[in-house]
């Protein structure tokens, strides 16, 4: 009979790990990255990581521009929040210059870095939702990236590739009709968030993709390094924001979720709500902010006025000077760090006294991630993979560097 | 000795020596515009103010003696104040011309500006008129809008090269530099009045908006003009070389070098041998090297030693000549040496020699002796009585301006068995170059040596690198490399160690530095310059001026 | 001061209905078919899609878009640009290429003979246009650049820049009585 026949069967049937390359070019890897598996069937054994598949010499390059002439390149850092990189990057610099910027330019960099935190949160949201099948709620998280953009368009004049920030304040003051553009935002924005709620939270095909896979626990999280919604979902309320504030943290009224399990259903809970509090945040510094100037006092770090630089032999020359000089820092070393939207964000930076910068380190949350990775997915299977990789929210760009 | 106190450091020195003097032995840089070491000092910018003690006023560092238990400050408050003043008066009138300027990236205004002022302006009216763009001389234009009046090119005029040209005009805040009237600018040293002028107003011609100064490498290098060997800054973008700047060597040329030195820069671009070449092919070196040694192999078998020549080249390093020294003893073994390089030129008596090659005591040195060497009139001689068929010449320079010569050894030449060049030039330079440094147009009738030549291999010039010219008073110079060897060109000395090497002779050195060390023997360091024998140095700056550190110019 | 609180978030249990999927599901798809309807209205200004008709309809940019560079004019149509090299200079994409040369006129003095832009390296930062002390490039033409069939298209010099016209606010030399602070 079969049931004779059967365990002899098995016991002759040799079985190995088999070696799956999930490779840098992937539909659900967004972003290049690669992943070495060992699986046992559908449960990974081993995960080797590789990243560096955009490694673009962010670093190097820095040593060969002027101070200011960095920004272009750390807007490409996390570049769904190119804004909240410019002005983590300022702040480093400005700390080793011992500058101190206007009161309005720190209410708008903490205004715009939330803005930028907005469109992070929203991306790795929808992004989440269209690999495990929810396009809708992909299409509904984009149209609300895309007003966001609109707001930063007006601001900066990019999307994406701002500029915005400069070593001593930022390029612009807000325009005029910001404010009441902002109206329009924040409505729709909370309309969508009410959408994404309703389509996913409660959805048991979402749920049973995301709760209890990629767990991890805080002391586990803590070891690897983890920050930001990683680190907060496994119940760690670490936020640089709360912890070590900087810009007008401390003068607006937010709270940090946490979650419990540090699954991936707490990441998109943790996100979700973030977004909620980044609105919060944005309205208070509106609420607060007032008028003045938005760069430093400052003719040795700052460009003068153009109507100066036309018009005066003074301004021009200090204009000529700090363009082909550049600021000429004092020498020094710093690490700054800001909550960037995946983590803690730093920038270690070393002056040699001159125009153009001696060393630019970037700790960049993303890279340490991906790092420890391997700790989430080992022992989950191959389909946890997805959430657990969205909800890292890995961008290449911040880990290649 | 006078001991004197600055900023609360004492120093003893010397008696007669400035504030500034001892401020700079101190390492503290006291900003000046009409101060130079090498030039009169008159005082007129008064941007050198310092606070001594127990005097109310403010005094001019750059003139003021020093004497037994002064106290000097040179950051107080009242200084400070002072040199904002200054440079507030003397931007009153300065005209808003930075974009347009050469001078931005070495001037003394924009630097002094933000190291010491940064201040708004506070001007509530016009600002003078001047003239622009005025030609002082065939070199040097002058923008009268821009000149601070410091007077250090009127008393370069006046001191250096004695020719009085330049003379201040008018009166009051239209006061502006003026030739005599009837004469020009046009001594032989005029572009050093645009090395010194401190801010934009005498700019010259050649350079004129070639180049920004930011935008530029420097490199220490040395001129190849003549065999005065003046030190340089060799200043290059993207492997072009822009301009030179004389260097400071008080032993050499002092703070100066002259105008047509000044063009020679012009010969490392212009009209360059580019690539090997096998009769009429172009080949790479491998293919050179193998033609050469399979023609070579075959003429030495053929051709006795004596039958076998080679012009050296004053132009070429130390290090080049050491390698031909040992090419001739050993690959060609023969010791019928003959003197190349560019022919004699003018001279006068301050920094211009004779002799317009830089290395003629460099063949001095590493052939033990000029008798060894030839000259070129008798290699002719010897190649027309048919004594020589087989010929290794180095540059294509020919050392007369007498047309028949030249002409002769071109005929000559066409008869040779064997006729190898190595040169860094393609056509036929007729000496002497015009005024700027180019080279009027050769005679296309007649073939080039480049044409005539069985084997032509590319060479690089000084700038392209490492190496040591020993000029006329026998001092040893080196240059650095400014940028890798152009199109397919290579250094003398590493061009004679292929060879070598391709016929049988480990002639090359994997480092120069092994070669320097069996050039100049014993030699600790060989970047020190070395004087060869005991000839006594033509000095034209202050005996001490070499032991003590000195204010910048 | 503010305010700064720790809000733990608790995953709530699924309730018997949302175990079977049925009323979520329903939910979903009233969120999307309430999108759906709304769309299918014939009155164009009742739906909420964003969809813009480009390029029949074309989309302004706003007053800080960077777009295709432009050179600005002086008053007798002569490109204000005097080569003073600040924009090739900071340009963090190495896309500007300059040829100074000398003009006649002596209080214009230094004009670019070549001055040629890559785009197809530029990174659209605008920080020529901020380094630039004379008011001569600005990238607020509104337009931004072109596809092109040929590389060579990308390369704009001086004349195809001096195109979309404007007239430059800053005067060589300055103005000569400047106004008070």
């Amino acid at each position: 009979m079969a049931e004779d026949v059967s365990p002899t069967i098995d016991q002759d049937i040799h079985t190995e790990p088999m070696l799956l390359q999930m490779g840098p070019s992937h539909p659900a890897t967004h972003g290049t990255v690669r992943f070495n598996l060992t699986m046992d069937g559908e449960t990974i054994v081993k995960c080797d990581t590789e990243i560096g598949y955009l490694h673009r010499g962010f670093e190097k390059e820095s040593e060969h521009s002027t101070w200011n002439q960095v920004f272009p390149y750390t807007d490409r850092l996390n570049y769904v929040s190119p804004l909240l990189n410019n002005f983590g990057y300022a702040l480093a610099v400005e700390k080793l210059l011992e500058l101190d910027v206007p009161p309005r330019c720190k209410w708008i960099r903490t205004l715009m870095g939330e803005i930028s935190r907005l469109t992070d949160h929203l991306t790795a949201t929808g992004a989440s939702a269209l690999e495990l099948g929810a396009m809708s709620a992909f299409l509904y998280c984009i149209e609300g990236r895309e007003i966001l953009w609109d707001l930063v368009e007006q601001v900066t004049g990019a999307r994406l590739t701002v500029s915005y920030g400069r070593v001593g304040g930022l390029r612009d003051d807000l325009p005029e009709n910001f404010e009441e553009d902002w109206e329009y935002v924040r409505e729709r924005l909370y309309e969508i968030h009410e959408e994404i709620r309703t389509l996913l939270s409660r959805n048991r095909i979402f749920l049973d993709r995301t709760q209890g896979t990629g767990a991890i626990d805080p002391e586990t999280a803590i070891d690897w390094g983890f920050t930001g919604p990683i680190l907060r979902s496994a119940g760690v309320d670490y936020d640089v924001r709360k912890d070590h504030p900087y810009f007008m943290y401390d003068e607006v009224d937010f709270d940090v979720p946490v979650g419990e399990t540090g699954d991936n259903y707490d990441r998109y809970l943790v996100r979700l709500e973030e977004i909620i509090q980044s609105i919060r945040i944005i309205d208070q510094c509106l609420e607060k902010m007032e008028p003045g100037p938005v760069t430093a006092d400052d003719p040795r770090v700052v460009l003068p006025e153009k109507d100066d630089v036309y018009n005066t032999i003074e301004g021009m020359i200090n204009h000529f000077k700090l363009v082909f000089e550049g600021i000429q820092v004092p020498a020094g070393e710093v690490y700054s760090y800001t909550e960037g939207s995946n983590g803690e964000l730093g920038f270690h930076i070393v002056s040699n006294g001159t125009g153009k910068p001696w060393k630019v380190g970037i700790r960049s949350p993303s890279m340490i991630h991906m790092g420890g990775i391997h700790e989430l997915l080992e022992g989950g299977m191959l389909a946890d993979i997805i959430p657990t990789f969205d909800t890292i929210n890995m961008i290449g760009g911040e880990c290649d560097k | 000795m006078p001991k004197v106190t600055i900023n609360n450091e004492e120093i003893e020195v010397d008696d007669g020596t400035t504030v500034m003097e001892a401020a700079a032995q101190l390492g503290y840089d006291i900003p000046h515009f009409c101060y130079h070491p090498a030039l009169s000092i008159p005082a007129n910018c008064r941007m050198c103010l310092v606070e001594v003690e127990d005097n109310p006023d403010l005094q001019p560092s750059c003139h003021m003696p020093v004497n037994d238990g002064m106290e000097v400050h040179t950051e107080s408050e009242r200084v400070v104040k002072a040199r904002k003043s200054v440079l507030e008066f003397i931007l009153v009138n300065h005209p808003v011309d930075c974009p347009i300027c050469d001078q931005a990236g070495e001037c003394k205004l924009q630097d002094y500006y933000m190291a010491y002022d940064a201040q708004e302006s506070r001007l509530r009216t016009e600002k003078v008129d001047g003239v622009k763009v005025y030609p002082l001389g065939p070199e040097v234009v002058y923008d009268g809008e821009r000149c601070i009046l410091c007077t250090r090119c009127v008393r370069f005029c006046e001191e250096i090269t004695e020719t009085d040209e330049l003379t201040t005009a008018q009166r009051g805040d239209h006061t502006e530099i003026r030739t005599f009237p009837g004469q020009e600018l046009d001594n032989n040293y005029s572009m050093c009045t645009v090395d010194i002028c401190p801010v934009g107003a005498l700019t010259a011609r050649d350079f004129r908006f070639k180049c920004r100064v930011w935008l530029m490498n420097t490199t220490d290098s040395v001129c190849t003009g003549c065999s005065q060997g003046c030190n340089i800054h060799l200043d290059h973008f993207r492997n072009e070389v822009q301009r030179y700047r004389p260097r400071y060597n008080p032993d050499v040329n002092d703070y100066w070098m002259c105008d047509p030195g000044r063009y020679t820069y012009k010969e490392v671009h212009q009209d360059r041998l580019e690539d090997p070449m096998v009769g009429d092919n172009v080949v790479n070196w491998h293919a050179a090297t193998q033609a050469y040694v399979s023609t070579m192999d075959e003429a030495l078998d053929t051709f006795e030693p004596s039958e076998r020549a080679m012009v050296l080249s004053p132009q070429v390093s130390c290090e080049g000549l050491h390698q031909a020294r040992r090419f001739a003893d050993e690959v060609l073994e023969t010791d019928r040496l003959y003197m190349g390089g560019k022919p004699g030129g003018e001279s006068d008596d301050l920094l211009m020699n004779a002799d317009k090659n830089p290395n003629r005591r460099g063949i001095e040195y590493v052939f033990g002796g000029l008798e060894a060497v030839d000259s070129f009139e008798s290699l002719v001689d010897a190649m027309e009585a048919g004594e020589i068929r087989v010929l290794h010449m180095m540059n294509k320079h020919i050392p007369t301006t007498d047309d028949a010569l030249r002409a002769r050894f071109v005929d000559a030449v066409a008869d040779l068995d064997l006729f190898v060049l190595q040169a860094m030039h393609r056509g036929e330079m007729v000496f002497p170059p015009d005024h700027r440094g180019d080279f009027p147009a050769a005679d296309l009738d007649d073939p080039t040596l480049v044409e005539l030549a069985d084997i032509a291999l590319p060479s690089s010039s000084h700038a392209e690198q490492d190496g040591t010219f020993v000029n006329e008073d026998g001092i040893a110079q080196p240059f650095s490399q400014s940028f890798k060897p152009l199109y397919n060109s290579q250094p003398d000395w590493q061009i004679f160690g292929r060879l070598g090497d391709e016929m049988g002779h480990s002639l090359s050195y994997r480092r120069l530095a092994d070669l320097r060390e069996e050039m100049f023997g014993d030699a600790e360091d060989d970047a020190k310059p070395k004087t060869l024998d005991d000839k006594q140095s033509k000095s034209r700056a202050p005996a001490d001026a070499a032991t003590q550190p000195t204010p910048a110019e | 001061m503010g305010e700064v609180n720790v809000k733990t978030l608790k995953q709530k249990d699924r309730t018997f209905w949302e175990q079977t999927y049925v009323t979520e599901f329903i939910k979903g798809l009233g969120v999307t078919m309430k999108h759906f309807f709304t769309n299918l209205s014939p009155n164009k200004e009742d739906r909420d899609t964003r969809t813009v008709e480009y390029p029949d309809e074309p989309r302004d940019y706003p007053d800080r878009y960077r777009g295709r560079h432009r050179l600005m004019v002086r008053d007798d149509g002569q490109v204000r640009c005097v080569a003073c090299m600040c924009c090739s200079t900071i340009c963090p994409a190495d896309c500007i290429h300059i040829e100074a040369a000398e003009h006649d006129d002596p209080s214009i003095e230094k004009y670019p003979e070549t001055f040629v832009i890559d785009q197809l390296r530029c990174i659209a930062c605008g920080m020529c246009v901020e380094a630039c002390p004379c008011d001569a490039i600005r990238m607020d033409s509104g337009v931004h650049v072109s596809a092109f069939e040929d590389r060579e298209e990308s390369f704009h010099d001086r004349e195809t820049l001096m195109d979309l016209g404007g007239q430059s606010m800053a005067e060589q030399g300055g103005d000569h009585i400047p106004s008070p602070n």
